[in-house]
């Protein structure tokens, strides 16, 4: 149970999105497991002791999980659930930080940590830059389209 | 049996529908991430997140709306040959198998987790990459794999994107720095409606998220998108979410209070009930006069 509220409502603001309930829980499930091994917990801690910037690099540390975990499935993850999941897991980690002592968790290094999460996430999910120019080019050229911006208004009701 | 391999196990084959890559368009990645971000945005009152995840949302889901009605041309990069998969149902997506889920592609290209500064400014060449080269992973796990009980990184392949460039879109040469999305439309008169979608380009040293923000620039000119991005924000406020949230968010707490006692020592310690002192500290001690002591 997180013990921070913002992180509770930070919490059911990620669950709220999620589609493929079955594959966020054994996200999250796994991911729990891999943290908490105890191996890895210990250079987790470790780093986190050491960094100057414990938030930024918690975050950076949980897509190297995620990374690992996509790894193990070799592709089979949905993407959608990994993000959420990953969310999910760096919300608990900042709250085991709080928690620790080590930083104190309010609005701005949850912001702090979803910016860096988000921005090492994209890599690992195959949106390097390049592809992520070329798919917002193409979007472009869709959204200057009133009709066809009207249809798709009219499929979101 | 290495802790890792419980992430294999999380997806066996044949445990999970083999949903792969292919069938989860560049559009869906960039709508779930929005949908994370504008959320946190709205929590935080963070504007920048909020524009990001706005933008983020609104250009996903627009893009995977055009991909299902093969509005994407096939010069653009996009994914266009799933992009009617990726928009279907969930349920019908993950019955079928994908293709090419291990697809390497041309062009092998190093990403590090976590870049930063990734600037539109990159020199020009083909868009597609090979993700095989692993990933280079920070510090604060380990260099070596061997304390994960992961073997080498070298022998295991990163899945990414299958996404492929055609033809068109490769020769492409990439927007550097500023104004590299600025007059590639100008202002259209298609229908009735003129609409402006010309903005200084991507600023240099932004990244991912610095990109998305400056897309949404356009946004300033146009009020009927800016409402629509606004709306992928509104949506989290909705009651009915908001209880499936609760109701979430109960199970994930159960799952997580069964994880960690999975994992706990147990407290052999026993535990009396008090129900307060009988006597008041203050009070005398009472000695009884039996026989017994009796002098």
């Amino acid at each position: 149970m997180l013990k921070n509220q913002l992180l509770q409502q930070a919490q059911a603001k990620v669950e709220a999105g999620v589609k493929n309930r079955d594959a966020y829980d054994k996200l999250v499930s796994a991911g729990t497991k891999i943290i908490y091994d105890k191996t890895i917990f210990a250079k987790l801690s470790e780093g986190i002791a050491q960094s100057k910037s414990p938030v930024e690099d918690v975050a950076k540390g949980l897509v190297a999980v995620l990374n690992i975990m996509v790894r193990q499935a070799r592709g089979t993850a949905p993407q959608d659930a990994l993000a959420q999941a990953g969310m999910s897991l760096l919300i608990d980690a900042l709250d085991f930080m709080e928690q620790a002592g080590l930083v104190t968790v309010d609005k701005k290094v949850l912001g702090e940590a979803t910016q860096a999460f988000i921005e090492a996430l994209l890599p690992t999910l195959g949106l390097n830059p390049q592809q992520l120019q070329s798919a917002l080019s193409s979007v472009q050229q869709t959204m200057a389209d009133p009709q066809k911006m009207a249809q798709f208004q009219g499929s979101m009701k | 049996m290495p802790v890792v391999a419980v992430a294999a196990g999380a997806f066996a084959v044949g445990e999970i529908a083999t949903v792969g890559i292919a069938a989860m368009s560049t559009f869906e990645v960039i709508a779930a991430v929005g949908a994370i971000t504008s959320g946190i945005g709205a929590l935080t009152g963070n504007e920048d997140l909020m524009k990001i995840g706005a933008v983020a949302g609104l250009a996903g889901g627009v893009g995977a709306f055009a991909q299902g009605k093969g509005w994407l041309a096939t010069g653009d990069a996009a994914n266009t040959a799933s992009g009617a998969a990726g928009t279907g149902n969930i349920k019908a997506m993950t019955q079928t198998v994908a293709p090419g889920v291990e697809n390497t592609l041309n062009n092998p290209s190093a990403w590090t987790a976590g870049s930063e500064g990734q600037t539109a400014g990159l020199s020009s060449g083909s868009i597609a990459t090979n993700l095989t080269t692993p990933m280079k992973e920070p510090g604060l796990i380990g260099s070596g794999t061997s304390d994960l009980g992961l073997g080498s990184i070298a022998d295991s392949k990163i899945v990414g994107s299958p996404l492929t460039a055609s033809p068109g879109a490769a020769s492409a040469p990439l927007p550097t720095g500023q104004g590299g999305w600025q007059a590639s439309l100008g202002t259209t008169t298609l229908g009735s409606t003129a609409r402006n979608m010309s903005y200084a380009g991507a600023q240099p040293g932004g990244g991912v998220l610095g990109m998305l923000k400056d897309f949404g620039n356009f946004l300033k000119d146009n009020k009927e998108l800016a409402s629509m991005a606004g709306n992928f924000i509104g949506g989290m406020f909705d009651d009915e979410k908001k209880a499936k949230a609760d109701y979430y968010q109960a199970g994930a707490d159960s799952l997580r209070a069964k994880t960690a006692n999975g994992s706990a020592v147990p407290n052999m310690g026993f535990t009396t009930k008090q129900n307060g002192p009988f006597f008041k500290p203050t009070s005398p001690t009472y000695t009884g006069v039996s026989l017994w002591n009796a002098r």
